[in-house]
């Protein structure tokens, strides 16, 4: 009985059910996505450790700078600047942030990919571990040396089941020799470093000619801290720079900005696809109408032989929710393949939860935006719902 | 004397057209016993139609009393009225009223879907027993729509049929065929009240159709103008006879 609204109107039924399917379909896109976000953001963030600073350019314009001409041509924090504070700080663990985009090739084989300049503390700041080979060593650094550390992911696509350790790969036109290999790590919210290369960040800025760093990774020393830290960098920079352009982060702040951004992104586009549920319920409350006029006679009819009001309403119910919750399964199975199909670029969860919810929405839906046209089939006078023409 | 099927005293019923009144039918009066086959006739707007809906259990009167086997149905809410209809009267209708979209089998055990006591596979046998009765034994699977007019309203009357009502309701049965073909649908009306003791009300505006019933009631401006029983009931001819 369920799909006499269905067959009276394949098209309509088509497009309302459309709604739906985009509705549930975003809201399963966007809970992975923020589940996914947040839980990788988390995860990473808490593998660092608490006593991370972040020391970063200050995106603040200042007027000062751009009057005083020679501090305008300076680069707000160099490696330079680390060395400084390594120098400064005894037992001070620093290491450079940043990746840019490019291509490597080994033989035949081309991926675009990023490229990470780092040093010696890297694998202790950003807490890496090493599945193969070794790490940099300052001399590495300060050398300028051609030497080149790849992502697990990376590693496997560009050497197949080859140990990498001793081969040649060209990145930025030139020759690097693979010294080590990391293990998996994952993706970080929009970065994956198991696809990363890591190489000097002296031969790098030689290599592009830019010698400004995206930030600085700093470990607390043992017997200082956090606050103390911040303080004596702060201090330390100002100097050197002749000006506070830098901003410090401990990740205290980091998680909590974190979390605020991918609620407040999860927040935002939930409300986007509950406003397409919405739009979506609507057109599945007016195709439901038209089909109750359309089938006015035959409301008629069914009361003539004996349907009481509520068999009416059921029944119309019932083809609303019928539609809604075959929209919603559709909206379901490509939320689902549209994570998983993400989940390499971006990482995304479905969780079960998400799953019900998008399950029960649709439900919800069918319900709410097809009593009222069922309320107004069961009310039809008998007499004059025959009469119809 | 046996107690009348229908027992309908002083009926009335009254509609509100913006500030008129109008007053449809006006106070009728009827007794029907089981086993009669009665014609209520009346020209168009002589309240006929708005009696037989009272009868039918789809309207409810404005004042009047309505015993129905027994029971009031004038005091009846809708719930119950339902439940009158789908098992105490069978519906036979001009325009047939049947399903577009349901085959002939489904249109028939239509009511039985209604009931919440009926044994669907007992109901899918009478179904078959009686369109096999009625010769279309071999369109179950068909839709309506594939039917011609005299086969449709052949449909129509299993439907009514189904639950085992106490009366059918005619209105109008041959008024969307041809003369041919209406009289089989009368014949096979009067075959069941014969045989089956199916009692039957036909409401008509063809005087033509009176003469097969054995008491004819007119219904003029909302009342009953007269009632006749006929002397000589016929009987349908045969072709060819």
């Amino acid at each position: 009985m369920a799909f006499g609204a269905m067959k009276l109107s394949k098209t309509r039924t088509f497009l309302s059910t459309l709604g739906v399917v985009i509705g549930v379909a975003s809201l399963i896109l966007i809970t992975s996505f923020g589940y996914g976000a947040q839980a990788s953001i988390l995860s990473r963030i808490q593998s660092m450790g608490a006593n991370t600073l972040i020391v970063t350019p200050s995106t603040s314009t200042d007027v000062t700078r751009a009057v005083s001409g020679e501090s305008a041509l300076r680069k707000p924090l160099t490696y330079e600047d680390l060395q400084y504070l390594k120098d400064q700080i005894l037992g001070l663990q620093a290491s450079p942030q940043g990746q840019s985009r490019t291509n490597v090739r080994v033989g035949n084989n081309e991926i675009n990919t990023s490229v990470a300049g780092t040093n010696e503390d890297f694998l202790t700041v950003y807490n890496y571990t090493l599945a193969e080979g070794r790490t940099f060593f300052l001399s590495d650094i300060a050398g300028y040396k051609n030497y080149c550390i790849l992502g697990s992911t990376i590693a496997t696509e560009l050497f197949g089941t080859e140990s990498p350790i001793g081969q040649s790969i060209s990145l930025l036109n030139s020759k690097f020799y693979v010294i080590g290999v990391l293990k998996t790590v994952g993706s970080v919210g929009f970065s994956n470093v198991d696809t990363n290369i890591f190489v000097p960040i002296t031969k790098l800025q030689i290599i592009t000619g830019q010698d400004s760093l995206q930030g600085i990774y700093v470990t607390t020393p043992s017997d200082m801290s956090m606050d103390v830290l911040t303080v004596v960098i702060t201090k330390l920079l100002t100097a050197r720079h002749n000006m506070a352009n830098f901003t410090i982060t401990n990740m205290t702040q980091f998680v909590e900005l974190a979390t605020t951004t991918t609620d407040t992104l999860t927040t935002a586009l939930t409300i986007i696809g509950l406003i397409a549920l919405i739009v979506g319920g609507i057109g599945i409350m007016n195709i439901m109408l038209a089909s109750v006029a359309e089938r006015t006679r035959e409301i008629g009819i069914r009361k003539a032989i004996g349907a009481t009001r509520s068999d009416i309403l059921l029944q119309f119910l019932m083809e609303a929710v019928t539609i809604t919750v075959l929209g919603g399964t559709i909206g379901i199975i490509i939320g689902v393949v549209g994570s998983k199909f993400a989940n390499s670029i971006f990482r995304a969860v479905v969780t079960p939860t998400s799953i019900i919810i998008g399950f029960a929405v649709s439900v919800i839906i069918g319900i709410f935006f097809g009593v009222y046209p069922a309320m107004k089939a069961s009310r039809l006078n008998p007499v004059e719902a025959l009469r119809y023409e | 004397m046996a107690e009348a099927l229908i027992n309908a005293e002083n009926l009335t019923k009254t509609y509100q057209l913006g500030t008129v009144e109008v007053q449809a039918v006006g106070g009728i009066s009827v007794k029907i016993k089981q086993g009669e086959l009665v014609s209520i006739v009346g020209a168009s707007g002589s309240g006929k139609s708005t009696f037989m809906h009272l009868l039918g259990c789809l309207d409810e009167p404005t004042s009047g009393n309505y015993l129905l086997d027994g029971t009031d149905v004038s005091k009846l809410k809708d719930k119950e009225l339902a439940k009158v209809r789908n098992k105490k009267i069978g519906f036979v209708f001009q325009t047939f009223n049947l399903l577009p979209h349901l085959t002939v089998l489904e249109n028939v055990i239509l009511p039985a879907k209604y009931d919440s006591s009926a044994n669907l596979n007992q109901v899918k046998k009478k179904a078959v027993d009686l369109l096999e009765r009625f010769g279309l034994g071999k369109r179950l699977s068909n839709l309506i729509t594939q039917l011609s007019g005299g086969e449709m309203q052949r449909v129509a009357i299993a439907r009514a049929l189904i639950n085992d009502p106490v009366i059918i309701l005619a209105d109008e049965p041959t008024g969307n065929l041809d003369s041919k073909t209406g009289l089989e649908i009368i014949k096979i009306l009067k075959g069941l009240n014969r045989e089956n003791n199916v009692t039957e009300v036909i409401v008509t505006h063809d005087l033509n159709i009176t003469r097969f019933t054995e008491r004819t009631i007119k219904i003029k401006d909302g009342l009953v103008e007269s009632e006749e029983i006929n002397k000589v009931v016929e009987e349908v001819e045969e072709e060819g006879e």
